[in-house]
């Protein structure tokens, strides 16, 4: 304004006569206002951010050799033996010709959410990681996934590739709708061996009886009996692994894969719910809320003597640098014997031309293979989903998975293989009332998990 | 007033004015009314992880009403709101007369120290109050390291981990209400006290007669920042009691955001949240009819 208006006091925006000055006319008339006066700097400052930054990525244009695809997996896998075990993938990726540009998301159901987003936005990651089970369903009744026979061939049908619970799980409309990646175990018992000797329990019982010696005998030792993370997730898992090793694997697949209320409302059940109950009273009370690493640290700092979570947790035993045999022990369930799987799943979106597709073939094959499957599985503390890739140099506790996801007997599905997630996490809530309500009736817990099951579409 | 000006502006200001506001308001109807159409129509589907999905009438709301987490969460969340704006209230109205009439300079250090814990985020205020109630290593730890055996293990037992994440949302934001409830007592006219002094009238009973009702304004509006800011509480619990132990500490907001993600339920996720919405609106719509009978009275 120093300059002096050239233009009238009175004059408008809009005013033919004032216009005709052109823009700085313009750029004086707006001066005017105060607001705009104050507010101009920082406008101009961060819309000219705004516009750098948004060249910044503009780099000159590729050169026209064909540069190698990007393939880029949306994941969860972010704590450190994740990531580690991620590496033998990027690896394997970048010596079949491909750029591996990796998108970790820490949280599966966080990760998964944001890749939705992405692929019903139009803008697909190469591929996502989920886990097994119902998480994909919708996508592929909308046509938005590919199916893997597009990527690769088999070399078998899937049937003879890869346990049978997964099958049911990545079989759709009779084709391989996703690609299994591994074979996580869920009912891992760990347990610590110097807790055990101080409550003189020599051997780990594979009966409730004994079971409940046990767990007595370690609470008069003054340790804590059962490590459990109260999270209705863990909860859920205890749960599972009870009812399985109590009323035994055919009943088990009955009440999951058939939905069977009769079973449900049995004797057998009951018998497993007020097993279960019964549990209550040998968690400490700063259980609920816990996290399942926590729990396990409890184990390993000798706090504990037995925790029930997934396989995963023997990476904490790892970095603890803790000796199998000497310092922990490991079983396959409450029975050693059953064990109770679910796994991880890539499933590769449909992208509009299929530009994706060489990226798709690359990452596809590169996790088909048994050199990644058998390392991948190695350092993540899972099974390769392929059951002819050889497990004999796992761990002594996957070994002994290994061998129980071999025999058909021994295997039953994780409750999300099998059901869509509303409906698991329905009886997942019904569990976790029942287990933090001490006086809880079971033959009333029994009733509501049969509600769910009878409601369930 | 301002409104008024406005309404007698020249025209050609008026429209100058509303191509200014123009992008700003299409912006809140497209993304806040429009999203919220569209959640409401969403409830009506039976969408499982994608939005779409057939439309199944009030199916979904069915199905919500008789979740029992769904009305445990509708429970809690009453329990929580009362607690937590009670405990609120009092305790930032009893600061704020406590600090009125101090010095300056130690007005302005207790002023910050008590609206100190407003400034840290939820999640934050959520993980500090849980280490101080795990039984282990937090309050019942320091008292029983003092000789005390006591049962205080709130977040332990279902029927009291409720009260201690209001107990948190109180330690959170009491600075809050107590700096607007001082702020609007150093607004009042000082004569009434000191005529009042004079008058020989006690300290206390000059706060509770004379200074409280000429704030009611203040609190009033604390008591619906508190309310709004309670009825949305989703990090505080997470945080805090991941809604355990089993729901005794679940939340509607909570509820629905694991069955939009996690469960992969967007109909009933959106019929959660459209229950809320209604909820609050018919909340709203009741404070703004008492208010508006209120000063008819006056």
């Amino acid at each position: 304004m120093g300059t002096g208006p050239r233009i009238p006091a009175r004059c408008r925006l809009w005013h033919a006569p004032c216009l005709r000055g052109g823009m700085a006319n313009v750029f004086q008339l707006l001066q005017r206002k105060a607001a705009v006066r104050r507010w101009a700097t920082p406008l101009l400052v961060a819309g000219g951010t705004c516009v750098l930054a948004g060249c910044a990525p503009a780099r000159p244009a590729a050169p026209d050799a064909p540069a190698a695809p990007i393939v880029e997996l949306s994941h969860s896998w972010t704590s450190a033996g994740e990531a580690h075990a991620l590496q033998v993938m990027a690896d394997e990726v970048v010596r079949r010709g491909g750029q591996w540009r990796p998108t970790g998301i820490a949280g599966f159901e966080n990760a998964e959410a944001a890749a939705l987003n992405r692929i019903v936005g139009g803008q697909p990651p190469t591929a996502m990681q989920i886990v097994a089970g119902y998480g994909y369903a919708d996508l592929d009744d909308r046509g938005l996934l590919r199916p893997v026979a597009q990527l690769m061939t088999l070399p078998a049908p899937p049937q003879a590739l890869y346990p049978r619970q997964i099958v049911d799980a990545v079989v759709r409309h009779g084709r391989l709708a996703v690609l299994p990646i591994d074979v996580m175990l869920q009912d891992g018992l760990f347990y610590s061996l110097p807790v055990l000797k101080r409550a003189g329990v020599d051997s780990v019982p594979r009966d409730w009886p004994g079971m409940f010696a046990a767990l007595d005998r370690i609470q008069a030792a003054g340790d804590i009996p059962l490590a459990l993370g109260g999270q209705s997730w863990q909860e859920g898992m205890l749960f599972d692994a009870v009812l399985v090793s109590v009323i035994g694997q055919q009943a088990y697949d009955a009440v999951y894969l058939r939905r069977d209320t009769g079973v449900v409302l049995g004797p057998d059940f009951l018998r497993a719910v007020e097993i279960f109950g019964r549990l209550r009273r040998y968690v400490d009370r700063a259980s609920p809320g816990r996290n399942w690493n926590d729990a396990t640290q409890l184990v390993i700092s000798g706090h504990a003597g037995f925790q029930l979570t997934g396989f995963w947790a023997m990476a904490e035993f790892a970095v603890a640098h803790q000796q199998v045999g000497v310092d922990f022990g490991c079983s396959v369930g409450f029975d050693d014997h059953t064990a109770l799987i679910g796994g991880d799943v890539l499933t590769f979106p449909r992208d509009a031309g299929g530009r994706a597709l060489p990226a798709q073939a690359i990452l596809a094959q590169a996790v088909f293979a048994p050199s990644v499957q058998h390392d991948f599985a190695r350092r993540l503390g899972a099974l390769p989903a392929r059951l002819d890739v050889p497990t004999d140099d796992l761990h002594p506790c996957l070994r002994k998975a290994a061998a129980a996801v071999r025999d058909p007997q021994a295997v039953v599905p994780a409750a999300y293989l099998t059901m869509p997630r509303d409906v698991e996490g329905d009886i997942e809530d019904v569990i976790s009332d029942y287990w933090n309500t001490p006086d809880a009736d079971a033959a009333a817990m029994a009733r509501r998990f049969a509600k769910v099951l009878r409601n369930a579409t | 007033m301002s409104s008024a000006i406005r309404l007698f502006a020249p025209r050609r200001d008026r429209l100058l004015e509303t191509l200014f506001v123009a992008p700003g308001l299409l912006l809140s109807v497209v993304v806040f009314v429009g999203t919220m159409l569209w959640t409401i129509s969403l409830s009506f589907t039976d969408s499982r992880s994608l939005p779409g999905g057939r439309w199944i009438g009030f199916a979904q709301y069915v199905r919500l009403w008789t979740n029992d987490r769904w009305l445990t969460s509708i429970g809690n969340l009453g329990l929580y709101t009362l607690a937590s704006v009670v405990l609120s209230l009092s305790i930032g109205v009893a600061l704020a007369v406590v600090m009125d009439g101090r010095r300056r300079g130690t007005e302005n250090a207790l002023r910050t120290l008590f609206m100190y814990p407003y400034a840290t985020s939820m999640v934050v205020t959520g993980l500090a109050w849980q280490w101080l109630l795990t039984p282990s290593i937090g309050i019942q730890a320091a008292l029983r390291d003092l000789g005390w055996s006591t049962g205080f293990v709130w977040l332990s037992e279902p029927r009291w981990a409720i009260y201690a994440v209001a107990l948190a949302s109180a330690w959170q934001s009491a600075g809050l209400v107590m700096v607007i409830v001082l702020a609007a007592i150093q607004g009042l006219d000082p004569d009434i006290q000191r005529a009042a002094r004079l008058d020989g009238i006690p300290r206390w009973r000059i706060q509770w007669s004379i200074v409280l009702p000429q704030v009611r304004g203040a609190i009033g509006g604390a008591m619906l920042l508190l309310l709004m800011g309670a009825v949305r509480t989703y990090d505080l619990v997470v945080a805090m009691t991941h809604g355990g132990p089993g729901d005794a500490t679940d939340l509607p907001a909570r509820f629905t955001m694991s069955y939009l993600f996690q469960r992969q339920n967007v109909g009933l996720a959106s019929a959660a949240a459209t229950s809320l919405l209604l909820g609050v609106a018919l909340l709203v719509a009741c404070g703004a009819a008492l208010r508006r009978a209120g000063s008819r009275a006056r």
